[in-house]
């Protein structure tokens, strides 16, 4: 019992010690701390600070003397310069290349902004000064960081000040563009050899359109499917009896096109040992068109299904891309009022998962899903709006619950012009006074051979490159004749655009119909103004034709031109102008009509900016 | 034997148990005086912030304001900080500064100083010099704030940091 006592005691002195510590660490470790809030409001009044004195000091009121004469003495300044806002004479050497920028900001602000404080210049993005390298603290160890920024412009030096000077404007144009139409995914039983699939692709094209060239790739779900071929109510010579896939050329069918609106069939049929048919998502339809229409680019805010018949349920996978941040979606379908559709259901597939919105009877032929509802389920499942910009998703509709074998029954149909997903996104920046123009990429290798679909010209490993050196780019599409077999684990699926993994199924999941991939710019590097690459690489057992895909880039071209430089004559000031005009226009358009703003200059300059100027300051 | 093994063991507990009671005690009321420190200092943080800010980017009100009409006290002047004015502020009566300022239970102290982290003096008068309030004197907290500028020092073009001090 006495032993009890004293261990009872021990634990109570122990207890006591422990806590003694804790409370020893707790007071040791407690730090007092200013608020990153304060030290921010701080940093952005001085950084505020310091633009003012840049913007409303004269130079020769905030830059040493000393340096200023040497810079008066080697010819980078001259007197004037001293009563200009150091601002101005900053971006004016900025605008010249000249490195001495750089030595009078830092003169400027160096012993006026505290010790502790990191700080940069920047003008529209470049840097011209950082104090890293120096006692001040680096900006990769920032801990708070805020910036400011002033818009400032004003006139270049170390150029000619009178003459004359021109700009030029592409009123009109004559530019070729191409539009693809990409086959969606859709299949339906033919387990009744009488049941057909009878898809419907619309190809706009504008009204001025010429028709350069066109082609048409075919491919049916199954290697062994027949299809018969259409345009605008012609049946396609060439196409008849095609098995498994076709690919027909201007002289089958293009006497029958015409500007504006094309209408184009494929009705898919049975097959022995086939029990469904239909697109496999790799059918395209390419038209080379001529057009004086400056803006030709789709909206994307409206994308509508294709129209279809047939007579057993139908599983319709359309790919949506959308180059903008996206806000809302809604999804129409009309099923014709009075046919016997019992049910629609709808799912929204990403990166190879499809995730299920509802079941829904069609009221009046109309099914429809709205933002709230899609979003939710989104939601729900950890994706939002925003992972799915610039990059494919898929929704995909079942009329009828989907067998893939079923006897024929009665007709299904989808509207193809009342049947649409609806996006709102935040469209594309400064599209007004640009050419956008689309190109079909011709340039890819492949290797890799993969031999256990029986079928020729698969590969494990295909390449495009192309040059988009002087333009925007927007976007990149491609479109896949892909296959697979199955196998367990599945094949590793890498996608690499610039060096950049863009895919990678040892982290995401794989992707089994690898019908469609596409990307904006987004992330930084990955379509550039230069060379572009764009890889697939895939395992044993999946593989693409590279040369049935289809990869295609829209990009932005300038339909002006600045002023550039001091000339003698007027005449010779409009020529330079539009000669740069041509030049930036490049063998994708030709001006028809250019109009030139010229003037005289004598003793004004012409100017620089308007640019960002910006003071970063870290601490 | 064993009832007085009982008592001091019982005595034992008790000791620890004020121990710890008194220890908890001191904790606690340190943690309370820390707790009152810091909302002190985040409070002398937003005025001095807001002050700084107030001289440093408005002129006051009137826009040619004195000592005797001064309605809104304010140094900024095209671009830079009117030495003028601060010279109305130095004439000025401490508590109705501090009330204008909304300085609170704070004391106050403005200067401006050079690229040196000298406080600037009017040349031709070297002992007036440009600050006002009450000089930090065995503060409990203080706050600085840092505002950056120019004045016109008698045709002289300055680069200067204004310093809003505010301490209890």
């Amino acid at each position: 019992m006495g032993m009890k006592g004293i261990v009872l005691t021990l634990d109570s002195i122990i207890a006591l010690l422990i806590m003694i510590t804790v409370i020893s660490l707790l007071i040791f470790f407690r730090t007092e701390t200013i608020s990153p809030f304060f030290t921010a409001q701080q940093l952005h009044s001085l950084s505020e600070d310091a633009l003012t004195i840049l913007s409303e000091s004269t130079l020769r009121e905030v830059t040493n003397q000393t340096l200023l004469n040497y810079f008066i003495q080697n010819g980078v300044l001259n007197q004037s310069d001293l009563d200009k806002k150091a601002i101005d004479v900053i971006g004016a050497l900025w605008s010249a290349n000249k490195p001495e920028a750089a030595n009078i900001s830092k003169d400027i602000l160096n012993d006026i902004v505290p010790d502790n404080i990191g700080y940069q210049v920047l003008i529209n993005g470049d840097n011209i000064y950082n104090s890293s390298d120096t006692t001040r603290p680096s900006y990769n160890d920032a801990t708070v960081e805020i910036s400011s920024a002033r818009i400032a412009s004003g006139y270049e030096k170390y150029k000619p000040t009178s003459g004359y000077v021109a700009r030029a404007l592409a009123r009109a144009v004559k530019k070729n563009n191409t539009l693809v139409v990409m086959g969606d995914v859709i299949t339906t039983s033919v387990q009744s050899s009488q049941n057909r699939l009878n898809v419907t692709y619309i190809a706009d094209i504008p009204d001025d359109a010429t028709i350069l060239d066109t082609y048409w790739f075919i491919e049916a779900a199954w290697a062994t499917n027949k299809f018969s071929c259409y345009m605008n109510g012609n049946k396609i010579a060439g196409c008849e009896g095609s098995i498994g896939n076709t690919k027909l050329y201007s002289g089958d069918y293009k006497q029958w096109m015409i500007s504006g609106r094309n209408i184009a069939n494929v009705i898919f049929k049975y097959a022995a040992g086939t029990i469904t048919t239909g697109d496999d998502g790799a059918t395209h339809l390419v038209i080379v068109y001529n057009t004086s229409k400056l803006s030709t680019l789709e909206d994307y805010g409206k994308q509508y299904f294709q129209s279809v018949t047939s007579n057993a349920s139908i599983e319709y996978e359309k790919p949506i891309f959308v180059p903008g941040n996206i806000s809302e979606m809604a999804v129409r379908l009309n099923v014709v009022n009075g046919t016997s559709v019992n049910n629609v259901t709808l799912s929204l597939r990403w990166n190879g998962v499809n995730y299920k919105i509802s079941s829904k009877v069609p009221v009046d032929g109309i099914a429809q899903w709205n933002n709230t509802e899609i979003k939710n389920v989104l939601n729900s499942n950890g994706i939002s709006y925003n992972i799915l910009k610039g990059r494919f998703f898929w929704f995909i509709a079942d009329i009828d619950t989907y067998h893939r074998s079923e006897p024929l029954g009665y007709g299904r149909e989808i509207n193809g012009s009342d049947s649409y997903v609806s996006i709102n996104y935040t469209a594309l920046e400064e599209i007004y006074n640009y050419i956008d123009i689309t190109r079909i990429l011709t340039n890819f290798t492949y290797s890799n051979s993969e031999t256990c679909l029986g079928l020729s010209d698969f590969y494990r490993y295909s390449r495009w490159n192309f040059n988009l050196t002087n333009k925007i780019p927007l976007f990149a599409k491609w479109q896949f004749a892909w296959g697979y077999c199955s196998q367990s684990p599945p094949p590793k699926q890498l996608v690499i655009a610039n060096n950049i993994v863009l895919y990678n199924s040892s982290i995401n999941p794989f992707i089994y119909a690898f019908a469609r991939f596409g990307y904006d710019t987004d992330p930084q590097g990955i379509l550039i103004s230069s060379d572009n690459k764009f890889e697939l690489n895939f395992t044993t057992g999946y593989a693409v034709n590279t040369i049935n895909s289809l990869g295609e880039a829209t990009f932005l071209i300038p339909a002006s031109v600045s002023y550039n430089g001091i000339f003698e004559t007027n005449t010779s000031a409009e020529n330079d102008a539009n000669q740069r005009l041509r030049s930036i226009l490049g063998e994708d358009v030709s001006a028809t009509e250019i109009v030139n703003q010229s003037y005289s200059v004598a003793g004004v300059p012409y100017m620089w900016g308007p640019v960002s100027v910006r003071i970063r300051m870290w601490i | 034997m064993k009832a007085e093994l009982f008592s001091s063991d019982f005595i034992i507990s008790i000791l620890l148990f004020f121990t710890a009671i008194t220890i908890i005690t001191v904790y606690y009321q340190n943690l309370q005086s820390d707790v009152y420190e810091a909302n002190t200092r985040n409070d002398m943080y937003s005025k001095a912030i807001n002050i700084a800010s107030l001289l440093a980017e408005s002129g006051g009100y009137p826009h040619f304001w004195n000592s005797s009409n001064v309605k809104v006290i304010g140094l900024y002047d095209s671009g830079k900080f009117n030495l003028t004015k601060f010279e109305e502020l130095k004439n000025m009566n401490y508590q109705t500064v501090k009330s204008m300022l909304g300085t609170g239970p704070y004391n106050v102290f403005i200067s401006l100083k050079n690229v040196t982290g000298d406080i600037i003096e009017k040349p031709s008068m070297p002992s007036y010099n440009y600050s006002y309030g009450l000089n930090i004197d065995s503060a409990e907290n203080v706050v600085l704030v840092k505002r950056l500028g120019i004045v016109n020092l008698e045709g002289n073009t300055t680069k200067v940091t204004m310093e809003v001090v505010l301490w209890v």
